[in-house]
């Protein structure tokens, strides 16, 4: 028999094997679209429910293949999909809190109130005053504030920062782009426990981060019925003063990524955010560019100095820093110490595994040239189902097969100028072996991430991925080819502690 | 072993701020993460996601952002903000209390 084709799909559904639409497939897929409908359909505003639409869509698409893949018939699988989706009469409204809180019945106030809009957009339009003012240059403050919660206390302290400026804005198609805000900063934050049950722990450090991003605020403005396009990352490339474009898929080469996020922030206006993974230290100058030629644009950032705070401006002294950091070891046993448990009915106890195990911490110092060094906090952990994320910049997850992992920090004093970046540079500095390996041990891949929190103190993270569980390991730090290396050992306990069963 | 609903409905945005926590994500993704890492313990109805998704979006804790698969297909991923690594903080903080007070009770006089 010959084959019949249903109704076509609107150019926005893209075909996929959820949605195949030959008579054969059509098991299941008018129900999915009747959710979809149901589901969306309390939204009001159309580019909101065309962007939520879209998402289900995608998330049916992909449950379907994930079904299939498993065995299920293609019928079948939308079957399974459509009950694991839910009712959409609760997704619906649900949705609509979110997105339409308070339009409901007043629809129709809702439509006089957008053409009021609109009459204003178009005055604005007429008058120019549509552009929000730009910002040329992101004035370096170096700021502390700091906020009582009660039981703690939250200090964020802006520690440096590298002023950027932008060239003038461009018209890109129906938008008008200027850079708002282009900056590198390093910051810290931490939390202070206050008015504990046991008073010996006031004061303790509770928490600390460190920022180390920069990134590239951009505004879109343009008339409210505009709305970027689906796409809009794809549309917007990085290129430096050296010519090298910045990558934001997964790239071998980490130095030179950046990812494009985008939101509508008002009735005219957009922000793009361009977040660089590594600071882009030698770089003068980057250009933004949008689009393909002929109606291709750039846009200029010029990048700054860095403008550090003086130390002794700072609430403590480095030596303190130092001391403070260790503390954070002294907590982390309470803050790593995760459990997977749950209370089984059935079984009438407790079961389940422990998520981490703590092995080991401890502390080190050492010298290399001009710089000493500690270790401030050397742990390992894991289990089988560990995972762990380092740093905002650079989160590293560990899921499935890794039994263990190190987790270094190392302070460095000194003359920090000559300790080399903490990107690529810093593998070709630093080494991680096994030495029960051999003479010819394999290079073990780590993760570095740093930040310089003052002129001479800088912090590293290293944290790299014990399978094996080696017992020790040695860092091999050389500042310069020539230098002989400057060698730390770690040694790490095999005897985990175990929790106490509850 | 499934669990009560409601059980789960008080934690969600715990769980989906956690899920964040290492690395951006798109829906299916934190979905099925989900039920792998809590051995299917958390399933939840897949449509509930969004709402909460779209809610924590608006209230700052995450930024959504789309990008396009090798095979052209479009995902919209989450990155969990400064504002909401806080938040997590908090919330973890608040659960860590709540459940232990629960063990407590649970275990007494046992």
């Amino acid at each position: 028999m010959e084959k019949k084709t249903v109704k076509q799909e609107p150019a926005e559904w893209l075909p996929a094997a959820a949605w195949s639409q030959t008579l054969e497939d059509r098991t299941g897929i008018d129900s999915l679209r009747d959710w979809l409908k149901k589901a969306t359909r309390p939204l009001y505003w159309p580019p909101d429910r065309r962007q939520v639409r879209r998402e289900l869509r995608d998330h049916i698409d992909e449950r379907v293949e994930g079904l299939q893949n498993r065995g299920l018939s293609l019928g079948d699988a939308r079957r399974e999909t459509l009950k694991r989706m839910g009712d959409p009469a609760e997704t619906g409204a649900l949705l609509r809190q979110v997105h339409q809180p308070g339009l409901g019945w007043a629809l129709g106030v809702a439509r006089i109130v957008a053409i009021g809009l609109l009459l204003a957009v178009v005055v604005m339009l007429v008058s120019g005053e549509y552009n929000l003012p730009r910002i040329t240059k992101s004035h370096s403050v170096i700021s502390s504030r700091s906020i009582d919660y009660g039981d703690y206390v939250e200090n964020y302290t802006l520690v440096a920062e590298r002023s950027c400026s932008c060239s003038d804005k461009v018209q890109f198609g129906a938008f008008t782009v200027s850079c708002e805000e282009a900056v590198c900063r390093y910051d810290q934050w931490e939390r202070i426990s206050k008015q504990t049950d046991r008073p010996e722990l006031n004061g303790e450090l509770i928490q600390r981060n460190l920022g180390d991003t920069c990134y590239i605020r951009l505004r879109f403005t343009g008339a409210p019925w505009y709305d970027l396009p689906e796409h809009y990352s794809d549309l917007i490339r990085v290129v430096d003063d050296k010519g090298m474009e910045y990558q934001t898929e997964d790239a071998d080469t980490l130095e030179k990524k950046i990812s494009i996020t985008g939101s509508r922030t008002g009735l005219c206006s957009w922000e793009i955010y361009i977040r660089f993974a590594n600071r882009p230290e030698e770089t003068e100058w980057v250009d933004i560019i949008l689009g393909e030629k002929p109606a291709r644009k750039e846009l200029r950032i010029y990048f700054g100095g860095w403008r550090f705070q003086r130390m002794d401006a700072l609430p403590s002294e480095p030596q303190d820093f130092v001391e403070n950091f260790r503390k954070i070891k002294l907590n982390l046993d309470g803050i790593v110490w995760e459990q997977r448990r749950w209370y089984d009915e059935q079984q009438g106890r407790v079961v389940g595994e422990p998520l981490f195990k703590l092995g080991h911490y401890g502390s080190a110092e050492g010298q290399s040239g001009e710089i000493t060094f500690c270790v401030s906090q050397a742990l390992s952990m894991g289990d089988e189902e560990a995972y762990k994320t380092v740093s905002t910049n650079s989160p590293v997850y560990y899921y499935g097969d890794v039994k263990r992992f190190v987790d270094l920090t190392l302070v460095f004093r000194g003359d920090t100028e000559q300790l080399p970046l903490f990107t690529a540079s810093l593998r070709e500095k630093l080494r991680i072996v096994d030495p029960a390996r051999g003479s010819d041990a394999q290079e073990i891949e780590f993760i570095p991430v740093g930040t310089c929190v003052y002129q001479n103190v800088c912090v590293w993270r290293i944290v790299w991925k014990d399978p094996l569980g080696t017992e020790r390991y040695e860092l091999q730090y050389r500042q310069s080819p020539e230098e002989s290396a400057c060698v730390l050992r770690l040694d790490l306990e095999t005897d985990v502690k175990e929790e106490e069963n509850p | 072993m499934k669990i009560d609903k409601s059980l789960l409905s008080g934690s969600t945005s715990l769980l989906v701020l956690s899920l964040l926590k290492s690395g951006d994500k798109y829906g299916y993704e934190m979905i099925t993460l989900l039920e792998a890492v809590s051995n299917e313990v958390f399933q939840m109805k897949e449509g509930t996601l969004y709402p909460i998704l779209h809610n924590l979006e608006k209230k700052g804790y995450v930024k959504a952002y789309n990008q396009q698969t090798d095979k052209g297909r479009s995902r919209r991923y989450y990155h969990l903000t400064d504002k909401g690594a806080a938040q997590l903080i908090e919330e973890k903080t608040q659960w860590e209390v709540f459940s232990g007070a629960v063990n407590t009770v649970l275990h007494c006089g046992t």
